[in-house]
């Protein structure tokens, strides 16, 4: 201890008699400059929760707070500033990406107790939360890039209707890089993402170029990601929080480099799970992406897996609806040879019929049902039974199957959402002019953006607000396609519905005309007691939180159970699934 | 022309330019960069500052000095020094920028021409931990007092690990990874691992 530390508290001392070196409190409140740096605010509506604040904050004066349930976008924590530690640099109003947080002019606050200096902006409220002076983001100022890489396709748009290749390039490890680094890892994503897919990791892992650390996070909760990077719907991009006044993360597109790094997956992936499973078996019935995660990772189990497929590929609907220049059959093969790698027995041209369900029952000791949509629901209009009115779905498989499919000089395809943009798109190749018909407006559209502009690009002719009231025969063979236009009207705060405006019919000369306006799933394959037991009031299956039916031992899962209808959300199911049968067969609660 | 010498650079049309080529004419050809209508940039090797900056301050109407910064370029190895010197009478500035060895760490003091360049020196000594010799105060603390630690603008200093240090997180702080939050919340799972 030095001689100076020994005599402080004297020498301090005698400054007792002196005059006090503070002064006390403005008598006079001077406001704070125009962009003067003082206490937070935060709008907590604005706020998605996303912690890049507490991030960025050098001194870690921001801990993040739950202050209401997480939803998806939101993860329901705010951030709360101690002003033991903050030096009011800013940073954290500068790089937060939904622009919410501040810092108010007001500088003055007077307390005897220490401890009352910390605070939740916008929600522990304060006198200066609706000053309009201080410190803001500066407009088009962003320290993390808003501008998404853009992906490169394949070849010009002209070319892309005369060849059935694959339209999106994909990313160079450069470009793949640059767009990881955008990320905040702010987790928002896993919350959207039906199956809890670990995004910010495999986006960090791939920032940093180890592509195996990011394909054994992908793995570790969907089999099938090859596919998901090129088709998925994406709701994690929804919420990414750099999308809020930015292009989203690619997450998408990160995703398909990630595991097109790899052509022997098994050469990457690694797994240590407990052979729990070893003497038991499970039948999966319908080879889609549900049927399919569940055999996957009850297999890696050790269970005895078999996957019973009507058609001659798995795949599901990834298969025989998704067109090949989005989702080639290489990569699906790739994919599915990882599965057979590791132990998942698949049957292909195998129908379950009603009898073999009876006897799958005895044999299996617990059953997958992922049996999909198959039946297309009809146009409800008059002439729906003409020849040349056909289903999408029907048309598609046909197509994907390899059969002669006649579309015509002139389609018209009625309906907004995937699988009509994939039929009009398919029928551009065919060598069609298509007309898109669709009974809301373009922002309703249930299909991917990119997609509708990739059929725009790509001289797909879309018509909204479009409600087909008759199809005629023509002379020659052709169809009259009369459709009447719709007017939007919003009720009782509901998505606008649109209703038809009498009296105006208008008419389309076509070829064929292309149903896609839904399927629904066809039950007709299982005994009439099962059905009957399992199914619920729109045809499909119920299942409990597990996943499983009324039938004890009986799962399903996918199209035929989720309202969702997508890829991602049949994974999350058979994942689900996964986790049901281990427990239903009392062979422990952690998979 | 007019001459730069004899003050008439004023009727200039652009002073910044003419000054740049007045100064490539004298020094050498560093490279200009003309920032905005009143501000020029010249990257200025280190054996040609001194002279450079005293030919402004006597010879020219660039005679204040206006700011004297410090930039680490940690990966370059270098330091930068920036000298803002204006021209009051014709608001205009030159940005005035030189790198230096970051190992060394050391440059000439320009306390000689302008006075007020003691307190950036002693400033940038503290902050950067670059040394100006001769300069009147270096090694006094500035705002630092008793600092013990590397100087804090130093980019290789861990600004997080000092706070945690030096200000122990207070009783009762508890702070929640949205990351972590949401996963385990939304029952994030893994299948593999
Ligand atoms: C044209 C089209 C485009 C799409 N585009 C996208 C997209 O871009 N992104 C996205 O995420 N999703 C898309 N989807 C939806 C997505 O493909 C489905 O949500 C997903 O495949 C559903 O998976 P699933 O597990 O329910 O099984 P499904 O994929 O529906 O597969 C069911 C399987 O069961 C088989 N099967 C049926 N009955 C039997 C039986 N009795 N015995 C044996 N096998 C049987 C069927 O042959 C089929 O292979 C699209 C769908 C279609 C049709
Ligand atoms: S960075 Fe902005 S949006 Fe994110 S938690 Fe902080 S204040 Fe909220
Ligand atoms: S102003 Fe700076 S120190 Fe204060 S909380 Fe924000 S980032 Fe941290």
């Amino acid at each position: 201890m030095s001689l100076k530390n020994v005599i402080a508290p004297f020498s301090a001392w005698a400054r007792a008699v002196q005059k006090p070196f503070t002064v006390p409190t403005a008598e006079t409140f001077r406001p704070g400059a125009d962009r003067y740096r003082g206490w937070h605010i935060n709008d907590t509506e604005q706020c998605i929760g996303c912690g890049t604040c507490s991030d960025i904050c050098q001194n870690s004066a921001i801990d993040m707070k739950p202050v209401d349930e997480p939803n998806k976008g939101d993860s329901g924590l705010r951030p709360l500033v101690d002003y033991g530690r903050c030096c009011w640099c800013a940073l954290c109003v500068d790089v937060c990406p939904s622009g919410s947080l501040g810092l108010s002019s007001n500088y003055i606050w007077i307390d005897r107790d220490p401890d009352v200096f910390r605070y939740i902006p916008g929600v522990d409220r304060k006198e200066w939360d609706s000053d309009e002076k201080g410190w803001r983001k500066d407009d088009g100022f962003n320290l993390v890039d808003p501008d998404r890489v853009p992906m490169p396709m394949m070849m010009p748009v002209e070319d892309r209707v005369k060849t059935w290749a694959e339209v999106v390039l994909g990313y160079t490890e450069a470009e793949a890089r640059a767009e990881a680094a955008r990320c905040v890892e702010c987790g928002l994503c896993v919350a959207a993402c039906p199956a809890h897919m670990h995004i910010p990791d495999y986006i960090a892992a791939i920032r940093d170029g180890h592509y195996d650390v990011a394909v054994n996070h992908i793995y570790d909760n969907n089999p099938l990601p090859e596919m998901c990077g090129k088709v998925c719907t994406r709701r994690c991009e929804d919420v990414c929080s750099i999308g809020v006044n930015g292009d989203p993360l690619a997450i998408r597109w990160l995703k398909r480099f990630a595991t097109e790094q790899f052509s022997d997956l098994s050469a990457v992936l690694s797994h240590e799970q407990p052979q729990i499973g070893t003497g038991k078996s499970v039948a999966v019935i319908g080879g889609g992406p549900g049927g399919l995660t569940t055999a996957f990772y009850l297999a890696v189990r050790g269970f005895k897996v078999t996957v019973f497929e009507a058609l001659p590929q798995v795949g599901g609907a990834t298969f025989f609806g998704i067109p090949k220049y989005r989702f080639p059959l290489g990569s699906l093969e790739k994919q599915i040879k990882l599965m057979t790698d590791w132990g998942v027995e698949i049957k292909t041209n195998h129908k379950v019929e009603p009898d073999e369900f009876k006897q799958l029952q005895q044999d299996y000791d617990a059953i997958y049902i992922g049996t999909g949509l198959l039946k297309p629901s009809s146009l409800r209009a008059e002439g729906e039974d003409l020849p040349g009115v056909m289903p999408a779905i029907e048309m598609l498989i046909d197509h994907h199957l390899g059969k002669t499919v006649e579309v015509g000089q002139h389609v018209v395809v009625v309906g907004g959402g995937n699988v009509a943009i994939d039929a009009a798109r398919i029928s551009r190749r065919l060598g069609a002019e298509v007309t898109i018909a669709y009974r809301r407006r373009l922002e309703d559209m249930p299909a991917d953006y990119e997609e509708i502009e990739d059929a725009e690009a790509e001289g797909v002719h879309l018509m909204t607000q479009n409600i087909p009231l008759r199809v005629e025969q023509l002379p020659g063979g052709r169809l009259d396609f009369i459709w009447g236009p719709a007017e939007m009207i919003s009720e009782g705060g509901g998505r606008p519905r649109p209703k038809l405006i009498e009296g105006i019919e208008n008419h389309l000369a076509v070829d064929k005309v292309i149903v896609a306006i839904g399927q629904k799933p066809d039950l007709r394959w299982l005994p009439a007691d099962v059905a009957e037991q399992i199914s619920n009031s729109w045809g499909g299956i119920t299942c409990d939180e597990n996943g499983m039916t009324a039938a004890p031992g009986v799962f399903a899962g996918g199209d035929l159970v989720n309202s969702t209808a997508d890829a991602i959300s049949a994974i999350a199911d058979g994942l689900k699934a996964v986790d049901g049968i281990i427990n239903y067969l009392g062979l422990g609660t952690k998979p | 022309m007019f001459d730069i010498n004899h003050g008439n650079l004023d009727d200039s049309p652009d002073v910044g330019q003419e000054i740049v080529r007045r100064i490539h004419d004298r020094f050498g050809d560093f490279p200009a960069r003309f920032q905005k209508a009143d501000l020029v940039r010249l990257d200025v090797p280190q054996k040609d500052i001194i002279p450079v900056l005293s030919w402004l301050r006597t010879e020219t109407p660039f005679v204040q000095l206006t700011h004297l910064t410090a930039v680490d370029w940690l990966e370059d190895g270098q330091f930068e020094l920036m000298y803002l010197v204006t021209a009051p009478d014709l608001m205009v500035s030159l940005h005035l920028c030189v790198r230096l060895d970051r190992a060394k760490a050391e440059a000439e003091s320009v306390f000689n021409l302008w006075l007020q360049a003691e307190t950036y020196e002693q400033e940038i000594n503290e902050m950067f931990g670059i040394h100006f010799p001769g300069s009147p105060r270096q090694g006094v603390p500035f705002i630092l007092e008793g600092w013990r630690d590397m100087p804090p603008m130093r980019r290789d200093f861990d600004t997080v690990a000092y706070c945690d240090r030096t200000h122990p997180v207070r009783p009762g702080r508890e702070h929640q990874d949205s990351r972590v939050y949401v996963g385990r919340k939304f029952g994030e799972k893994g299948y593999l691992k």
